[in-house]
């Protein structure tokens, strides 16, 4: 063998071939490497170590993945490097170009989305509502008059559905349609303020194409491990979802209560609104007899606890209230 | 073909050469590793490659007669074959969101053409297999796969499934006597009565595990009720034991029974194929597979894959009638200019 030609002699054999045009597989010890010619012809080498050192003298090159694959210490920093990679794009990558393609998806998409969407919900989950038509529009009237700050996304548009399944809830939907269910309506009772917090967290989520954005996410997280951990097997990667698709979401509900917390207080009202209101969500929503302890996991829930939410909220609005307080430079 | 096959046979005793595995669960780790680091930073372009050095090592690790099986498929054609399947699902999901006749419509171009897609794909892993330079070739026709998937996929329906072990062994001889080493074809005739025997066995089994775990767990629901056992996790559990039953023994069961007796049915000219694979070697394997995978958070899958290949490999010898060397130049040369290395613009595979 010489740089560039390779020449192979034996019983019977003579032949001179240019190195590039062979094809040799790759270098394993258990295995003979199979060097193939141009012209359908093949050799099987048994010793694999010798025609490495022998390749080693010439030009030829071996392709990327195998010269990763040959020293276990390549492929750790290989590794550390695709963590690193990966773990960049489901922090940042990931929610920065949901964000983005988010902004520019038109509205006719959105609606048609969240009509589809309901309709579905209402084959199952959702009931008309129960609520007197004049309840309605008192609430929507009271709704109407909360001062919103400008902001690009959708118009909220508030619809009541009765829905045993889901208790005491509300939801935003891509369009910027506020779900409200029955039950939150009557626990809130004559209590306007906490009304409004609800409210104010759901057009957070409007606000900021929270329904759109998690949309994305979800889709690429779950494609994602579909074809990377399917062969591994699929709980693994179901479970693997729950726990990356949860944070996002959990991230979605700290964004929208920072969002109310600070509708509320430009509207006069006090932020901690937002707090009792949850704490009654949650009594509300508890299964009778079910035990304290046995929420679901930090990790796994789609929602920070309330405790926790109501720390950031107060946290939050001491920051605002000192920024405030801090003559403009 | 029959000329070659009658005249050694008769004369000499047959030879028994075993298949022999060479690969280490090791090198196969460091290849997928590496296969899925390149595959995810080139978002899905490189798995192409990687299947390509994927099939290459195990078929370079299969061994008969000191001699290695090859495989030469190529990357441009797996990836032609992974946009074709990633446009077809694309198609399904999004078309019934836009309207239903589209989706209906792209239906029925999948069914039409779901059997053109798997014969292709067949025929093109089988031309690109080979063993002492010899190719692999697949004969069998669109139409006749259409009609051994749909036309038997019809009466296995419209029998609850009582037809399904014929279904099954007709696609299994449509695929067997139509794959050729060489010029020499291979041949399958499976026993029915075994096909059905199989399917029977392994429903009882499975059933078996049911009928106990069914009645604890009406039984677990009943304490339940006076607070014993939440009910929710007696449920869970049971699902979890039959789960683990279905996997560790329903399945290596059959596959150990099912594969036996394919092999075992299928001939090459004068030699025949043996098989000798069972039931409780194959749930060991699975059974430490399973374990070792679920400890090591996936990371073993490598060394599972090789540890099974290696066993179903290992268990395989072909009894030999004729002398290889004769035969592989006989055989050899009936290929001819018939029909060798049609590498066209069809050459796809959309298998995993």
């Amino acid at each position: 063998m010489t740089s560039a030609i390779c020449y192979v002699r034996g019983d019977g054999i003579s032949r001179t071939e240019l190195l590039r045009t062979l094809s040799i597989s790759e270098h394993f010890a258990t295995q003979a490497r199979i060097v193939r010619f141009p012209d359908g012809a093949y050799c099987e080498v048994d010793d694999s170590a010798a025609l490495g050192r022998m390749l080693r003298q010439t030009d030829h090159r071996s392709s990327i993945a195998e010269y990763i694959g040959r020293s276990w210490k390549k492929i750790a920093g290989a590794l550390v490097l695709l963590m690193g990679i990966l773990t960049t794009a489901y922090v940042w990558g990931l929610p920065l170009a949901a964000r983005l393609i988010a902004d520019r998806v038109p509205v006719t998409v959105l609606s048609y989305i969240t009509k589809q969407s309901l309709s579905v919900l209402d084959q199952g989950w959702l009931h008309p509502s129960k609520l007197p038509h004049k309840r309605q529009e008192r609430v929507r009237a009271l709704l109407a008059k909360v001062k919103l700050p400008p902001g690009p996304g959708p118009q909220p548009k508030i619809i009541f559905r009765d829905s045993p399944a889901l208790g005491a809830n509300a939801f935003a939907l891509p369009d910027g349609t506020i779900l409200i269910i029955d039950r939150l309506v009557e626990i809130a009772g004559n209590n306007r303020k906490e009304l409004i917090a609800v409210y104010a967290h759901e057009v957070g989520h409007v606000h900021h194409r929270h329904a759109l954005r998690q949309l994305i996410q979800n889709s690429v997280v779950s494609a994602f491990l579909a074809v990377y951990l399917g062969d591994v097997s699929s709980i693994a990667g179901a479970l693997a979802g729950m726990v990356l698709q949860s944070k996002y979401s959990r991230d979605f509900e700290r964004m929208a209560d920072r969002y109310a917390a600070e509708v509320l207080m430009d509207n006069g009202l006090p932020p901690e609104a937002l707090g009792t209101m949850l704490k009654k969500i949650e009594a509300s929503n508890k299964v009778p007899g079910a035990r304290q302890d046995d929420a679901i996991p930090d990790y796994i829930s789609t929602h920070p606890s309330t405790e926790e939410r109501m720390k950031d909220i107060k946290a939050f609005t001491g920051r605002r209230a000192q920024d405030k307080d801090r003559p403009a430079p | 073909m029959d000329q070659q096959h009658d005249a050694p046979a008769a004369t000499t005793a047959p030879t028994t050469h075993r298949f022999e595995f060479h690969g280490s669960g090791s090198e196969y780790f460091r290849i997928w590793i590496v296969n899925l680091m390149l595959s995810i930073l080139t978002l899905g372009i490189y798995s192409a490659w990687a299947k390509v050095r994927t099939q290459r090592y195990l078929y370079h690790g299969i061994r008969l007669n000191g001699s290695s099986f090859d495989y030469h498929g190529t990357p441009l054609a797996i990836l032609k074959g992974r946009i074709i399947a990633v446009a077809i699902i694309a198609a399904l999901n999004i078309t019934p969101n836009i309207h239903p006749l589209l989706y209906l419509a792209v239906t029925v171009v999948f069914i039409v053409a779901l059997p053109w897609l798997i014969t292709k794909s067949f025929a093109f892993r089988m031309r690109n297999s080979s063993w002492r330079g010899i190719r692999f070739g697949f004969h069998g026709t669109v139409g006749q796969a259409a009609q051994y998937l749909y036309g038997y996929g019809i009466l296995t329906a419209m029998t609850l499934w009582l037809a399904y072990p014929l279904q099954f062994s007709k696609i299994r001889e449509f695929i067997g006597n139509n794959t050729s080493f060489g010029g020499t074809r291979f041949s399958l005739n499976l026993p029915l009565g075994s096909v059905y025997g199989i399917f029977v066995l392994t429903g009882l089994l499975a059933s078996a595990a049911l009928i106990p775990l069914v009645s604890a767990m009406t039984a677990l629901a009943f304490i339940g009720k006076r607070g014993a056992l939440p009910q929710a996790t007696a449920f869970f559990l049971i699902v979890i034991v039959l789960y683990l039953f279905l996997i560790v023994v329903v399945y290596p069961f059959y596959k150990a029974k099912i594969s036996n007796l394919i092999w075992n049915s299928t001939a090459l000219g004068g030699n025949r194929l043996q098989s000798q694979l069972t039931a409780p070697g194959y749930m060991k394997i699975v059974a430490v597979n399973l374990l070792f995978t679920l400890l090591s958070l996936g990371f073993y899958w490598p060394w599972a894959l090789i540890n099974i290949v290696r066993y179903r490999v290992t268990s395989l010898s072909l009894v030999a009638h004729d002398d290889l060397e004769q035969f592989t130049a006989v055989t050899s040369n009936e290929v001819g200019a018939a029909g060798e290395e049609v590498s066209s613009a069809f050459d796809f595979d959309i298998s995993l």
